[in-house]
């Protein structure tokens, strides 16, 4: 920021200083111009003054009186002229130094040429004395003198021919006349001898005296004159106006020269300016590449190169009808532990490029590392039927795959889930959850029936109320009673898991048997169910039936733990039945074998729960050796209304009774259905219309059906 | 008017530009302080502001320049610079006038600024013959005479312009030789060439009936006189009773009116 003020300063300065040169040059022209013009008109003036002025000092020589106030103010005016032009402010520069000293030797020169005109005006009025008064004196002559004498009539005829001589040399300012103006002077003074009247002689006097007069002065008048007319005044104006137009144009070339420098800083300035804005926009772009770089950095995947999450989200809101396939690698979790992360990060690899590869391009696809080992394919939706065959493009590739990994070969499968409704990821990842869960699907797309987010999120919340219930001991169980439909009694109750909620609410396993499933608590819930049961039969002398999961016999921490609980109630122990739920879950029948060898040692019954619902191996049920078949539920329920319930009831009970073993009908809800569970000889029963869960319970042998 | 700008206080510049005669003195030559005489007629101060140059010799090219010259000349009034300049600054009048016109203290050159600008006020126009050139008035047929004998006689070659002189230097006695020394106030004294002996600055010839005694040296009384001497000295010939008489009455055309600013002093 500070950086920024600081360019756009700089920038602006530069602006400005180009934005006054250029004022300050036009100005600086603009005066120069004017000053140039004015001070030339100054020296035209001056010579059109110098010019009047000889022409008034002609004037003056020639008529007989003349105002010589007018020479000397035009002396005055010339004077003042020449000192204006002198101290012209433009002329002080250093530029005008001919001219000023061309100036200083005009000054010069023209008060020499006044002085030679004050002398002319003193020698002109002398000289138009003579000139003016000869010819009177010639004219007196006539009366003076006697025409008739030879000697008289000489003097007026040398008088006319002086006054003609005279008149010549000062009119031609002809020098060579004063030779025979000396002659006639001479024989005027000859004449002059020869006369003894007083007024006579005092005419021829005062005609010599002028005479005398009129040689003395005229060479100095003309000699002045000729000065005065001559033309070194102007020449020297004139080499003064020449020497000025020469500086002047030398000081334009300084103004040009000034001009181009401030044209040039003008220029630099706008050079700043825009090598400013290239810089920034550089920087600008620069920077931008690096947004760039760093946003494509953010949102690729570093092991893949495919897109990361935030990627996938960027893009999904961009899309009109997002679609997802999501690809997950089976057990990758195994690869990665077998195998080692080296390996599991390469099957990524691998898998990302294959997808890439077979994603078809027409799809304008765009595919995602969006977890672990999911990978998420999102383009637009067109149809259902062509999003099913990208999906089984993409199995038909995966199908018994087997990557080499630098020579380790890694089998893989992969499961796929998709979706193109609202929350794609949520429900896609739940189509895939489906599809892991279960045995034969590959894939499933998503609709809205299997809508599984209601569940997970009361089985998160169940969990949480689980967790702090188990912690709390506020698993508890219920007992139902087991009518002995021989006599209509009961030794026998089922301890059922109950959850107590912190209001005091008693919540039934559908709460929360899945989460605890999930959570893999089902082995403290069996445990929990199991000590307080225990503690209950040490007192009460009564059978109990126990649930447990095949999870919890297949989870060694759980086994033993039941195995410590029978252990430390020996006394007890031989009335606890086990009821195991028949099911997929029951992976390996060994281990299942070995815990029911076990807890026989106890004492202890097995019983085999919900019969019927699963597919029952009557084979393996045989080689454990239970001894009670429990009868699912699901059929004893419509037993009274459903011949086809009946048929499968009677069969278990035929086939328990070949083997030996007893059976129980769960769920009897009315007497139509004790009724009917009766005839098929059904040997137990429980259920509501026999006897609800209760946290009491009746020790001893109960009569329940008379 | 102020004697306390002489040496010995008792001359001022009226004691000889006296405003009774035309600015001139009626003294052939001027007495200044300590009664020291000097050398020449003092010429008359009116409408000196005209005159080409100042002094008989036209030594001094102003009117400011003149007004040091009788100020600091030991025979006129015989001041120096400190000296003036001590006694306007120890005169209330002179303090006040000088602070109003010039802004600051008397000074020397002030002081002589002052007195010039006074003279250019001691003008005298509209005389008769001023009004007759203006074809206001006519002059009388001796008047008129005088008039064309001034032009025909040369009169006019040198004594032209508005002053009728002052703005040329001519020699006395270019014909006949007119007494000289050394000494005089001419131009010789100054440039020492000898055809400038008795070389003067042609005085005017305004209001010349009230500022006898003429010529420099104050050697002529009268009018009459000045006029045969000077027809004498510079045309070689002798003027007739008539011309003199007729010239005499053109002269007297020139005496104009008293200035004004004296009229207001007084």
């Amino acid at each position: 920021m500070h950086r920024l003020i600081l360019k756009t300063t700089a920038a602006l300065i530069a602006a400005l200083i180009g934005i006054v040169l250029i004022i300050y040059q036009q100005s600086y022209l603009k005066s120069s111009f004017h000053d140039t013009e004015k001070i030339g008109d100054s020296f035209r003036v001056l010579h059109t003054d110098y010019i009047a002025l000889q022409r008034i000092v002609l004037q003056a020589s020639y008529f007989p009186y003349f105002d010589n106030d007018t020479i000397l103010s035009q002396i005055e005016k010339i004077r003042e002229r020449l000192d204006g032009l002198y101290k012209e402010r433009r002329l002080q520069r250093a530029v005008y130094s001919e001219t000023r000293s061309e100036l200083q030797s005009a000054k010069r020169d023209f008060e020499e040429l006044a002085k030679t005109i004050y002398e002319f005006l003193t020698l002109n009025a002398s000289l138009k004395n003579s000139t003016v008064y000869l010819p009177t004196l010639a004219l007196k002559a006539y009366e003076v003198f006697d025409i008739h004498s030879e000697h008289d009539r000489q003097v007026t005829v040398l008088l006319s021919k002086i006054n003609e001589t005279l008149f010549l040399a000062k009119n031609a300012l002809d020098e060579s006349f004063l030779e025979e103006v000396k002659e006639y002077k001479k024989e005027l003074e000859e004449l002059k001898k020869e006369v003894s009247e007083n007024d006579k002689r005092r005419l021829l006097q005062a005609s010599i005296g002028h005479l005398d007069l009129f040689l003395k002065v005229f060479p100095k008048f003309r000699e002045d004159l000729e000065e005065i007319l001559d033309l070194k005044f102007q020449k020297e104006l004139e080499s003064a106006i020449g020497r000025f137009s020469e500086e002047s144009k030398r000081e334009m070339g300084h103004i040009n020269t000034l001009a181009d420098l401030f044209l040039t800083l003008y220029l630099i300035s706008i050079l700043v300016v825009i090598y400013f804005i290239f810089r920034s926009e550089k920087e600008n772009i620069e920077l931008k590449r690096v947004r760039d770089q760093l946003r494509k950095s953010l949102v690729t995947d570093h092991l893949t190169g495919l897109e990361n999450r935030e990627a996938y989200v960027v893009r999904k809101r961009m899309m009109a009808h997002p679609a997802l396939i999501l690809v997950n690698i089976d057990r990758f979790k195994h690869i990665n532990e077998f195998y080692g992360s080296k390996t599991g990060d390469a099957v990524l690899q691998k898998s990302a490029e294959i997808l890439k590869e077979i994603v078809p391009k027409y799809l304008r696809a765009h595919i995602y590392r969006l977890g672990g080992d999911d990978f998420g394919i999102l383009y637009e939706f067109k149809s259902r039927e062509r999003t099913e065959s990208v999906i089984r493009q993409i199995l038909k590739h995966f199908q018994e795959k087997t990557l080499n990994i630098e020579g380790i070969l890694v089998d893989i499968s992969i499961s796929i889930g998709a979706s193109y409704n609202d929350k794609l990821l949520e429900t896609a990842d739940m189509a895939l959850k489906i599809v892991k869960s279960s045995k034969r699907l590959r894939y499933t797309i998503y609709d809205p029936s299997m809508d599984l987010s209601k569940t997970i999120a009361r089985n998160i919340r169940a969990l949480k109320q689980l967790k702090q219930a188990i912690a709390r001991g506020d698993i508890i169980p219920y007992f139902q009673p087991i009518i002995d439909l021989g006599d209509g009694s009961s030794n026998k109750y089922e301890a059922l898991a109950r959850m107590r909620t912190q209001s005091g609410e008693i919540l039934g396993p559908a709460h929360f048997l899945d989460a605890a499933k999930e959570a893999k608590l089902s082995g403290d819930i069996t445990a929990a169910i199991l000590r307080q049961t225990l503690k209950i039969a040490e007192t009460c002398d009564m059978t109990f039936s126990v649930n447990i999961s095949a999870g919890d016999i297949m989870n060694i921490y759980d086994r033993n733990t039941i195995f410590e609980l029978l252990e430390t109630h020996r006394g007890c122990s031989s009335r606890i039945v086990f009821e195991i739920v028949e099911s997929e879950d029951i992976e390996d029948y060994d281990i299942l074998g070995e815990f029911i060898g076990r807890i026989r040692e106890f004492g202890c019954e097995i019983a085999i729960d919900d019969f019927g619902s699963g597919y029952s191996n009557f084979e393996k049920l045989l080689q454990l050796q239970v001894d009670i078949l429990k009868i699912d539920g699901s059929l004893i329920k419509e037993l009274d209304t459903n011949e086809h319930a009946a048929l499968v009831v009677q069969t278990i009970v035929d086939f328990a009774k070949a083997a030996g073993f007893k059976t129980v009908a769960e769920y009897v809800h009315s007497k139509s259905v004790l009724d009917k569970v009766r005839s098929l000889e059904v040997d137990f029963a429980q259920g509501f219309y026999l006897g609800r869960p209760s946290s009491e319970l009746k020790c001893g042998q109960q009569a329940y059906i008379d | 008017m102020d004697p306390g700008l002489s040496a010995d206080r008792s001359v001022a510049c009226v004691s000889c530009h006296s405003f009774d005669h035309g600015g001139a003195d009626p003294r052939p030559v001027s007495i200044g302080s300590h009664g020291n005489k000097g050398v020449a007629n003092a010429p008359t101060v009116y409408n000196s502001y005209f005159n080409f140059r100042q002094f008989w010799n036209g030594r001094a090219k102003d009117l400011k320049e003149q007004a040091k010259g009788p100020l600091h000349n030991p025979a006129e009034m015989g001041m120096v610079t400190e000296e003036i300049e001590r006694y306007l600054r120890g005169s209330d009048f002179y303090t006040e006038a000088f602070r109003n016109i010039y802004g600051r203290a008397p000074t020397h050159d002030d002081a002589l600024d002052a007195i010039a600008e006074f003279e250019k006020a001691l003008i005298t126009p509209n005389c008769k013959f001023d009004r007759f050139l203006r074809k206001e008035t006519k002059l009388s047929k001796l008047e008129y005479r005088g008039y064309k004998l001034f032009k025909t006689l040369g009169c006019a070659t040198c004594h032209n312009g508005i002053n009728v002189g002052g703005n040329s230097f001519q020699k006395m006695g270019l014909i006949f030789q007119y007494p000289w020394r050394e000494g005089l106030p001419d131009r010789y004294d100054i440039t020492h060439s000898p055809a400038d002996k008795n070389v003067y600055k042609v005085p005017t010839l305004r209001n010349i009936e009230l500022t006898a005694p003429y010529f420099h040296d104050g050697s002529v009384p009268t009018l009459e006189l000045a006029l045969k001497k000077m027809a004498y000295h510079n045309l070689g010939f002798d003027l007739s009773a008539e011309e003199i008489e007729a010239l005499v009455a053109f002269l007297k055309t020139l005496t104009g009116e008293t200035p004004r600013i004296i009229g207001e002093s007084r």
